[in-house]
């Protein structure tokens, strides 16, 4: 098949010789013959039928044009790169994706090797994958070079890797190991590769490099946290307090997203270290500038904070005041209602007392009544003096000393007769009594006679007496009244 | 008694029964089934030509439509005419091995196209893309590594300019960013 193709091919590169030359004379002069002549067909193509083209180039999805590319050597597609901004891009991700792909094949692969191998390095040198072992080594060592000096641009997109021809030289190495049977004086293998390697790295450590935006490498977490920091705070400063700081935090976020931008730009022009670590420590100004103003801020709202926790305090304390002298008012209350009760019950007692007085006072009127003018004392038959004894009897059985009523004489005669009388038997009484009752009425107008000043000044006596009654007993009404009220 | 008339009718209808079996049979041995493009033209196409595609071929064996009723299937990303190339191209390699699975370690070769496909893809550029995205999506393993094998061919050994006249590419780099390529590539280049 690839017979009858090299002989189409052959044919229509005799057809359009002179197209073979031109593209020979133009391209990068290294292609065999076999390469000249299939672009020749491609030329063939597009010249035929380019006017009446429907699709683009560019039109085709990626993972075709991927595909496209993937027939061509790596050399090929770096000088692709040329065309345009958009396969440039595919290109670079093409080389990219390869380079560290076959890092990580290469890493695989040297792993099983070694671990297929014994562990005596005497031992090693006499088996039979020793060379094969050799040449993945250095493979995986001079891709592990290249990834130190390239990776950490390609990682930041800074540049590409560039250099595809490595790229060749590591497909050749490999299949040349998958189709040779038995692997000779492996340092002849890799010749070429350690040159080209070695090659790229010292053009890309003396020429490219340099253009390279500097990698700062504390910068970016920094850069990062900043970038981070203004969202946080502001959902910080929201839920604390204040729409104001919002609007100013959102100032402060525009104006981070601007300067990093600008960094970001500047760092690209200018390639002096100490330019981007000036540029840098600005940027580090400014942040810590940031956060001062934040941090002012904060401190701010920290006073307000204690000045409001001692107000309140100073609150809490005034109230425990009022709180406790509160209590004491209580306290004295309580004191004075137990006072109060006291004085009631003294009070209650003297208005007993002075109940108890009152009855006797009743009953010495009911006495003196008695003996009024009215009634005389004497009896009427045998003139002798009646001497009220039942009724002096219940005085003393009511508590009334008979002596204080003013009758010494009479009762001094009386006490004798009557603890006499008491002494007498109960008929001798009765006897006596009936006689009284007989005698009641008769020495009545001699009684006055005889008693008759005494008893006006008694009476004058006792009319005060009996004022100061009335006045007791209505104020003990009124008390009463009171009490039944309460 | 039978008339002629009679007679007449009987063997038409032994005739139809005949052609019906005969049908029949053609049918369970070369099934058919009816492709449409995007602008309406129906192909009738063996089933195992069909089967090609892997995108068909998995759509028949999901959905069991290779039953007796021709099922009409949809094809809106082709057009009749690359559906009648596709056709063409998996009619001639119905036979082929099946394509063995890409190889990262491979050699890579773009110059192992047969004559016949070489023929069959001279045509213009946007045929030749329509074709490969046809093929794309009706997963046409050989009909795509052909056909992007002659992309890459056309584009093999070029300098930038020529790619960017032959495909019709604008250059929009800037002066700066052109230069830096160009920088870049200048790593192995002979003193």
């Amino acid at each position: 098949m690839v017979s009858t193709r090299q002989m189409t091919i052959g044919n229509s590169g005799s057809v359009e010789s002179n197209h073979t030359s031109a593209v020979s004379v133009e391209g990068p002069a290294r292609y065999t013959r076999n390469n000249a002549s299939t672009s020749a067909v491609g030329m063939q193509y597009c010249k035929a039928l380019a006017p009446v083209q429907s699709i683009h180039f560019l039109d085709l999805p990626q993972e075709i044009t991927e595909k496209i590319f993937s027939y061509l050597p790596f050399k090929n597609i770096c000088q692709l790169r040329l065309v345009c901004r958009s396969i440039d891009f595919i290109c670079g991700q093409i080389l990219n994706s390869t380079f560290i792909r076959l890092q990580n094949q290469m890493q695989k692969r040297f792993q099983e090797i070694k671990a297929k191998m014994p562990r005596r390095e005497s031992a090693r040198r006499s088996h039979y994958l020793a060379c094969e072992s050799d040449i993945i080594e250095t493979l995986h060592m001079r891709l592990t070079l290249l990834q130190m000096s390239f990776g950490k641009h390609i990682e930041r997109k800074h540049c590409c890797f560039f250099p595809g021809e490595i790229l060749d030289e590591v497909y050749r190495i490999l299949y040349y190991i998958k189709v040779t049977p038995k692997l000779d004086l492996p340092y002849k293998v890799t010749d070429e590769l350690f040159d080209l390697s070695t090659m790229a790295m010292e053009y890309f450590k003396e020429k490219i490099e340099p253009n390279l935006p500097e990698i700062a490498y504390f910068n970016a977490d920094f850069l990062n946290f900043s970038g981070n920091f203004p969202s946080t705070s502001s959902s910080k400063y929201l839920s604390l307090d204040s729409t104001a700081l919002s609007s100013e935090v959102s100032k402060d976020s525009d104006h981070v997203s601007n300067d990093e931008l600008e960094g970001e730009d500047l760092v690209e022009i200018i390639p002096q270290s100490n330019m981007v670590l000036r540029k840098r420590i600005r940027k580090i100004k400014q942040g810590m500038k940031r956060y001062n103003s934040q941090l002012s801020l904060l401190r701010q709202d920290l006073r307000s904070c204690k000045r409001k926790t001692s107000e309140q305090q100073k609150q809490i304390s005034e109230q425990q005041k009022q709180l406790a002298d509160q209590q004491k008012q209580t306290l004295e209350y309580a004191t004075r209602l137990d006072e109060y009760d006291k004085k009631n019950e003294e009070i209650s007692r003297k208005f007993s007392t002075l109940l108890q007085e009152l009855n006797k006072c009743k009953t010495e009127l009911q006495y003196w009544r008695c003996k009024s003018p009215a009634t005389s004392p004497y009896c009427s038959h045998c003139g002798n003096a009646i001497l009220p004894q039942q009724e002096l009897q219940a005085l003393m059985n009511q508590g009334v000393n008979p002596e204080g009523l003013g009758l010494v004489e009479p009762l001094s005669e009386l006490v004798p007769f009557l603890s006499a009388n008491m002494e007498l038997s109960q008929p001798v009484e009765q006897e006596v009594k009936s006689e009284n009752l007989n005698k009641d009425k008769k020495p009545v107008s001699e009684q006055v006679e005889t008693t008759g000043p005494l008893k006006n000044l008694k009476r004058k006596n006792e009319d005060p007496k009996e004022e100061v009654v009335t006045k007791k007993t209505r104020r003990l009404s009124k008390i009463r009244n009171k009490r039944t009220k309460i | 008694m039978p008339t002629l008339g009679t007679y007449k009718l009987q063997v038409q209808e032994k005739l139809l029964q005949v052609a019906r079996l005969v049908n029949k049979c053609f049918k369970t041995q070369m099934p058919n089934i009816k492709l449409q493009s995007s602008d309406g033209e129906t192909f009738e196409v063996d089933v195992e030509i069909a089967k090609c595609s892997v995108t068909i071929k998995t759509m028949l064996e999901d959905l069991g439509m290779d039953d007796e009723e021709e099922e009409v299937v949809p094809l809106p990303n082709v057009n009749s005419a690359i559906l009648r190339k596709v056709i063409q191209w998996a009619t001639y390699h119905k036979d082929d091995p099946p394509p063995p699975e890409d190889d990262e370690n491979k050699e890579k070769r773009t110059d192992d196209i047969s004559s016949w496909d070489a023929d069959f893809l001279k045509v213009d550029q946007g045929t030749l893309f329509e074709l490969i995205l046809a093929a794309n999506y009706l997963d046409i393993k050989g009909l795509l590594d052909v056909t992007c094998k002659t992309v890459a061919n056309m584009i093999k050994g070029k300098a930038p300019e020529e790619i960017r006249k032959t495909f019709n590419i604008k250059n929009d780099f800037t002066a700066s960013e052109e230069e830096q390529v160009r920088k870049e590539n200048e790593w192995c280049e002979e003193k």
